[in-house]
């Protein structure tokens, strides 16, 4: 345990020291005298990790063997990490106050790249040793979540990797542990068993050769490809009736109710709606009784819902009925999607009005319907100004509008639609006569720049460089300024390219992340934390070219960093995605008919 | 039905502040089932009123807050199914009804009684050296605007108790309140050291009929 009366003195000296302290009601109190300490690492501040229910799931998931007992640790922002070092504290966890180096396992939650370098950070602060093949003993070190699926750039730091979804294989992982604890844990015995688990991924065992231009030109190991985990039936998965309830106001204070995975638009850029198909649903009756038991458990007064697109949720309009008339007289107000306006009960859409207003948003994506054509993402014009205005009729004056910049085959002509997009919503509004009108109108359009991401059709694609999304981003701003009432909002490019980066890289980037990190980097996703010029020095150092990563455009026939992990969508079907992009064809949800991506056996048989 | 809650929070949980454990005690009584009253409009919400929020870092013995009930409720019970809503470090050390006719706990609210522990040497001789003065003035910043207080006559007594710690009884209303940090805060500037100490609230106290008396009294 750490010294509570040195912690005791540097809370008073750090902000938000209710970070630091846990003690909340539903965190597990349990004997320390098991076979498995197993420590959750989330790479974040308390109030960011908190809110990721995936690693809320697993932590009581795993709390619930016998054997195990499983804590957390959130990344200390710096002010307490400085505090924490000039004491002589290191990393702990908040259930009871063990320091992280006494744990058997650490698993970390990897949930965007830019928190890579947390990743180290946090490690330094626990005291171990950063680089995988330097650790004889101490923790095994693991990693699941988003990111997992192209692990590479963390390689040379993490023991094993996740690859998928948890509920079932860290049972298997587990108990493999206990069975080598017992007669002495050899780390390198026990990563070569846990490699023959499908969905674990050991990269120490895995030979990565490169071709003179810096390409792959082989990836050798045994068990390979590692397939992605999933769960079939969501009804009977692992779900906790109790959650912790923070102290403090994290990110999203509310129960959060997941109402299915996966996703079927097949929306070309965004790779959550291939790595996490095929879709399976909660039964209605399942989120009811989850609903209220975890309503009465937590006494919160807020419920969302959580999915891809809860608007496809087969029984949404029931659900959504359901949800506003079980909790009206318990003050709860439940978070809904807009639904369609043709699919709107009278009734529902009275009761939606006195739910709490959510504010209305809009994800075109794309300005042009050519584009919106390109990148599969099936809406038109028709379908945005309807959506808006029936927002306007029921009283919003305010609505969000999301889009990307710098998309595969993307011009000038693009950028214009995206402004004539908006100019007609705005006349959408002052045609709506004076009296219905709630105030001056205000939209808040949001361009972010485009990533290319692996195991999407564009993964072979290039990035727009920073001096054309800045060029992009000035010619918006320019034209936006004239439309009274619109504010242009868009994320800076450096961290865009970088995500590019580390989206799409290979073992190579470990070195990148590791000089980024000793020049002071973490917390890379907060702006105040980000530097830009740690990364150009240490892309230096490690004589690494971040433009092989970001700007070079893949032939399909070459090896990628993340060919020898399988998510199931099959790699014919991306191809053929890209040239269906690549001829402005749409392909349509695959709810209509099949599309044989890769699941039609889990598809087909439901 | 005007119900009153006196509470405790020990140990790390006094890092909390005061939003939270406002937001904390709502979700417990939502959980608790005791039958709170929803505000009216379009976002409802139950009100909870403190007598006297608490800073951060300082534990307490004796704190309440008010509310009010849709229909009477056993209080003894209400403590009970309270308490099994407490996360570590809290405890509901009582619960009772308070009379319609009694104004706001806030307002009623005059005094607090503080115990600091585990005080450096400098600091009791600074503190008695303040004891000794009539009054004795701070600049402190306001708005903006540089005020010049006088802090001497909150402190409405002080008794040592050990080489290290002693009790105090300030003022602590809406008119005139002292935190006790202010004192170490103080004596901290004069002595030229950073002086650290263990601050525990001990009880509220109300003034009624001449005398003060803990605001427990009021319902218990
Ligand atoms: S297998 Fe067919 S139905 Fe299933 S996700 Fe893929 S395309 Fe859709």
């Amino acid at each position: 345990m750490i010294d509570t009366v040195k912690l005791d003195q540097i809370l008073p000296l750090v902000e938000k020291p209710g970070r630091y302290i846990g003690k909340e009601l539903g965190s597990v109190k349990k004997s320390t005298d098991l076979p498995i300490r197993f420590l959750f690492a989330f790479p974040d501040v308390y109030e960011v990790g908190m809110s990721h229910l995936g690693s809320i799931i697993l932590y009581h998931m795993t709390n619930a063997r016998s054997d195990t007992y499983a804590e957390r640790a959130y990344a200390p922002f710096p002010d307490m990490q400085e505090q924490m070092k000039k004491m002589g504290i290191r990393l702990y966890s908040l259930e009871t106050y063990t320091e992280a180096s006494a744990f058997d396992i650490i698993g970390f939650n990897l949930s965007y790249e830019m928190c890579y370098t947390t990743v180290l950070s946090m490690m330094d602060l626990a005291g171990i040793p950063l680089l995988a093949r330097e650790r004889k003993e101490g923790p095994i070190i693991m990693a699941g979540g988003t990111c997992t699926y192209n692990p590479e750039p963390l390689a040379d730091f993490i023991d094993l990797f996740v690859i998928g979804e948890g509920e079932e294989v860290n049972h298997e992982l587990l108990d493999l542990y206990v069975r080598h604890k017992k007669k002495g844990l050899n780390k390198q015995a026990f990563l070569k068993d846990a490699a023959k688990i499908p969905g674990i991924y050991v990269p120490s065992l895995v030979q990565v050769e490169y071709c003179t231009d810096g390409t792959i030109a082989a990836i050798k190991g045994e068990n390979l490809p590692v397939k992605k985990r999933f769960i079939l039936d969501m009804d009977n998965a692992y779900y906790p009736d109790s959650l912790i309830v923070p102290n403090i106001e994290i990110v999203h204070d509310r129960v959060v109710l997941e109402i299915f995975r996966g996703c079927t638009r097949g929306c070309r850029f965004c790779q959550a709606g291939f790595i996490y198909r095929p879709v399976r649903e909660k039964s209605l009756q399942k989120l009811m009784a989850q609903a209220h038991q975890l309503i009465k458990q937590t006494g919160y007064d807020e419920l969302s819902l959580s999915s891809l697109s809860s608007g496809d949720y087969s029984c949404i309009e029931q659900l959504s009925v359901r949800l506003l008339d079980e909790f009206e007289d318990q003050h709860v107000s439940p978070s809904l999607p807009s639904l369609r306006v043709d699919s709107f009960q009278k009734e529902y859409a009275q009761k939606m009005q006195n739910a709490r207003k959510t504010g209305f948003t809009f994800a075109p994506e794309a300005g042009s319907q050519r584009l919106r054509d390109v990148i599969n993402k099936n809406v038109t014009e028709e379908d945005i100004l309807r959506g808006v205005g029936y927002a306007f009729e029921s009283g919003a004056s305010t609505v969000k509008l999301y889009f990307m910049m710098g998309l595969p085959t993307e011009t000038t002509k693009d950028l214009d639609d995206m402004v004539e997009l908006v100019s007609k919503i705005r006349e959408v509004y002052y045609r709506l006569p004076k009296e219905q009108r709630n105030g001056s109108l205000k939209i808040n359009v949001s361009a972010a720049s485009f990533v290319p991401k692996p195991f999407t059709p564009f993964q072979w694609e290039a990035q727009d460089t920073t001096q054309q999304l800045r060029e992009k981003q000035n010619y918006l701003k320019e034209k936006f300024r004239s439309l009274k009432g619109v504010r242009f909002a868009y994320h800076d490019s450096p961290i865009s390219f970088l995500e590019a980066v580390f989206a799409r890289g290979d073992r190579k980037l470990g070195k990148v992340l590791w000089y980024a990190w000793q020049q002071g980097a973490q917390f890379d996703s907060w702006q105040d934390c980000f530097k830009m010029e740690r990364y150009e020095k240490a892309f230096e150092l490690a004589g690494i070219d971040p433009c092989f990563y970001a700007y070079r455009s893949r032939d399909v026939e070459e090896i990628l960093p993340w060919d020898h992990i399988d998510c199931g969508v099959t790699k014919e079907f991306m191809q053929r995605e890209l040239r269906r992009a690549k001829a402005g064809k749409t392909t349509p949800d695959c709810r209509q008919g099949c599309l044989r991506c890769g699941f039609e056996e889990v598809c087909v048989k439901k | 039905m005007r119900v009153c809650v006196k509470f405790s929070r020990e140990g790390f949980c006094k890092y909390l502040a005061h939003l939270d454990i406002q937001r904390l005690f709502v979700r417990a009584i939502k959980r608790a089932g005791i039958p709170a009253k929803y505000s009216s409009g379009f976002n409802p919400h139950m009100n909870i009123s403190f007598a006297y929020p608490l800073g951060v870092g300082i534990e307490t013995l004796g704190d309440y807050f008010e509310f009010v009930t849709t229909r009477d409720i056993d209080v003894v019970q209400a403590q009970k199914q309270l308490q099994e809503q407490m996360p570590e470090g809290f405890s509901v050390v009582a619960v009772g009804q308070l009379c319609d006719t009694e104004g706001k706990l806030m307002a009623l609210t005059q005094q607090a009684e503080y115990r600091l522990e585990k005080l450096p040497m400098q600091f009791m001789d600074w503190m008695k050296s303040f004891l000794q003065e009539k009054s004795y003035h701070i600049r402190r910043e306001r708005k903006g605007k540089i005020q010049t207080i006088d802090i001497r006559p909150s402190v409405r007594e002080c008794i040592f108790l050990t080489q290290q710690s002693l009790c105090l009884w300030v003022d602590c209303s809406s008119g005139s309140a002292l935190n006790p940090t202010l004192l170490l805060k103080q004596a901290a500037e004069v002595c030229k050291q950073e002086i650290t100490a263990q601050v525990i609230r001990l009880e509220l106290y109300t003034q009624k009929n001449g005398s003060m008396l803990p605001l427990q009294t009021l319902f218990g």
